[in-house]
């Protein structure tokens, strides 16, 4: 049994929710979909703050059967919302005093010294909640939520309303999330690029239907899964891909190696060893029949086409599959190619091509 | 100077206002939680029957009050078999009245701060561990402070103030239920004018000092 189970149901006028997944720790699980999809109110059904029909089964505690349904509070959660949630009457201290005390044991000083620097919030804790800016407080509210001991955490958007520069400062620190908690992790986004960065499995909600969990390289690789949700996310198509930082060169890029490709991109304080999740765009992949032997491009990727459908009036989606060393296939990647090129090179499923990116194309975001 | 008989007076009438602020609290609280959050279709009925007293002239509502509670009447018979009463002309029965007199001025701030609260600091309590009771302890009245200070302000000033309330149900018993109100009353119909003056300065002024202060701690905290 999952240490995460559940099945609800969910009826308003004009919205049905209906979700279904079982999860276990070790890392994020995005809920990814359209505004409106029903994302947060599946979180907000986890919690107990909205009624639902159906079960959750949390390390195989029922917190909702037909039987009976568990208030919030009797749920152990860690919840962050959206927007600052800080109790306005009460300090820093004061806000996470409130959650240590209700906690069923308080956290060590061990655990309380792993916490502090990952979040680095040390020197906010004497001032008042309406002091912090908005990345501020939503550090304190995840620290918050981590000093409940909780059994799931929940986060709800906890970027959204944040600008980009104090989004990129906090990212790494969910990043490291996994190492602080390792217990289930559900986090709600619309952002493909946030998802890619911190998730290690993704389920897709539209329309109040989840799909299953499946993992960020398949959910957000395949042209099946992510080209329904293109037109109301307005984000551009690409391929999650997993890699790990292999080298470091002295002129300030760093190769990274996955699945079936070895690319180099600029340092962007990448470390040796560091494993990196990150998206190539399909707009940002051109192809050739033959291997560039006189151009600037520092990538080029052996590939089999596997896969060719019309993206839009002039453009075609071709599903690339990349081949490890001794040639069988590895993962495969999406790319945007004109109509045109299409013809002109003859590209069809099966044909053999080079893959090109620029280095610096290859972005974390 | 003020009389013997006038500090006596005042002493009741603090006494039975601190006691009745005391109880409408306990009262209020749960109360305007109720009608504040309720979807139930009591509420209108509810709500007009605590606003009641602000428009009725205060003679109806003594008068039912002594016809309800004296010894004739069921009620009366039946709090006297349980060795409460009979409350008419004593200063229980004077509380009992004062707090229905004054239940808007306690209930309606009160209401209106809990109206105004932000339902998500309850869920952020409630995710963080927090039971309905806890909630309502550590984050409802920290974060109502200043309908409650309000309430408490009126609440305590209404029921210094009462007079016809009083008269019906309470009489003028010196020591008992003769409160300032009343006080002056019978100074004036004993053509005392210059001890009614000292009372009523009194009063005036002590009010006054009141509500300053009230309004004061209210314009500072929006702030």
């Amino acid at each position: 049994m999952s240490q995460l189970e559940f099945d609800l149901q969910l009826s308003r006028p004009g919205f049905h929710l209906s979700a279904q997944a079982g999860i276990d720790g070790g890392g994020i699980t995005a809920l990814f979909g359209p505004s409106g999809s029903g994302k947060t109110t599946l979180l907000r059904c986890l919690a107990g703050l909205e009624p639902a029909q159906g079960t959750i089964t949390v390390n195989g505690q029922p917190w909702l059967s037909p039987q009976q349904q568990r208030p919030p509070h009797q749920r152990r959660l860690g919840y962050v919302f959206q927007e600052a949630s800080l109790l306005p009457h009460l300090s820093v201290q004061g806000n996470l005093d409130y959650a240590r005390k209700r906690a069923p044991q308080p956290l060590t000083n061990d655990e309380l010294s792993a916490l502090l620097p990952v979040l680095q919030v040390e020197h906010l804790l004497d001032k008042h909640a309406a002091q912090l800016s908005g990345g501020e407080r939503q550090r304190i509210a995840l620290l918050r939520a981590l000093l409940t001991r909780p059994q799931l955490l929940l986060l709800d958007e906890p970027l959204a309303a944040l600008d980009n520069r104090r989004r990129q400062a906090i990212l790494p620190m969910l990043e490291r999330l996994p190492e602080l908690f390792t217990g289930p992790v559900l986090y709600v986004s619309h952002s493909v690029d946030e998802v890619t960065r911190l998730a290690q499995q993704v389920i897709l909600i539209d329309e109040g239907q989840s799909q299953p969990p499946q993992p960020l390289t398949q959910a957000f690789g395949h042209h099946q899964t992510l080209l329904p949700f293109e037109q109301s996310l307005d984000q551009p198509l690409g391929t999650a891909v997993r890699a790990t930082v292999s080298q470091i060169s002295d002129d300030g890029l760093a190769q990274i190696t996955g699945d079936g490709f070895s690319l180099w991109m600029e340092q962007q304080e990448a470390q040796p060893g560091q494993r990196l999740q990150l998206r190539l765009l399909a707009r940002d992949i051109s192809l050739s029949l033959q291997p560039l032997s006189d151009s600037s491009l520092l990538n080029q990727l052996a590939a089999t086409i596997e896969h060719v459908r019309p993206y839009n009036a002039s453009q075609q989606c071709l599903t690339l599959r990349l081949h490890h060393r001794d040639d069988s296939p590895a993962q495969a990647i999406l790319a945007l190619i004109t109509q045109r090129s299409c013809q002109q090179l003859q590209l069809q499923p099966g044909k053999r091509v080079w893959a090109q990116i620029k280095a610096s194309a290859v972005q974390r975001f | 100077m003020l009389t013997e008989s006038d500090l006596t007076a005042i002493g009741l009438t603090v006494k039975l206002a601190a006691l009745v602020t005391f109880i409408l609290l306990l009262i209020g609280l749960p109360l305007a939680w109720w009608l504040a959050r309720t979807q139930s279709r009591w509420q209108a009925p509810v709500s007009a029957l605590v606003a009641m007293p602000l428009v009725l002239p205060p003679t109806v509502l003594g008068f039912y009050l002594l016809v309800g509670l004296g010894p004739n009447s069921p009620l009366g018979q039946a709090l006297e078999a349980i060795g409460i009463g009979p409350l008419p002309f004593t200063f229980a029965g004077l509380v009992v009245a004062s707090v229905l007199y004054s239940l808007p001025f306690v209930v309606q701030p009160l209401q209106a701060a809990m109206q105004t609260l932000d339902e998500r600091a309850l869920e952020v309590a409630a995710t963080l561990g927090a039971g309905p009771l806890d909630r309502f302890m550590t984050v409802v009245l920290p974060l109502c402070w200043r309908g409650l200070l309000t309430a408490a302000v009126l609440g305590f000033a209404h029921t210094l103030g009462e007079f016809g309330v009083v008269l019906m149900i309470g009489g003028n018993i010196e020591g008992e239920t003769r409160v300032i109100a009343v006080q002056i009353y019978d100074h004036v119909e004993a053509l005392n004018y210059g001890q009614a003056h000292r009372l009523s300065a009194v009063m005036l002024v002590f009010s006054f000092i009141v509500l300053v202060l009230m309004y004061s701690l209210n314009r500072g905290a929006k702030r």
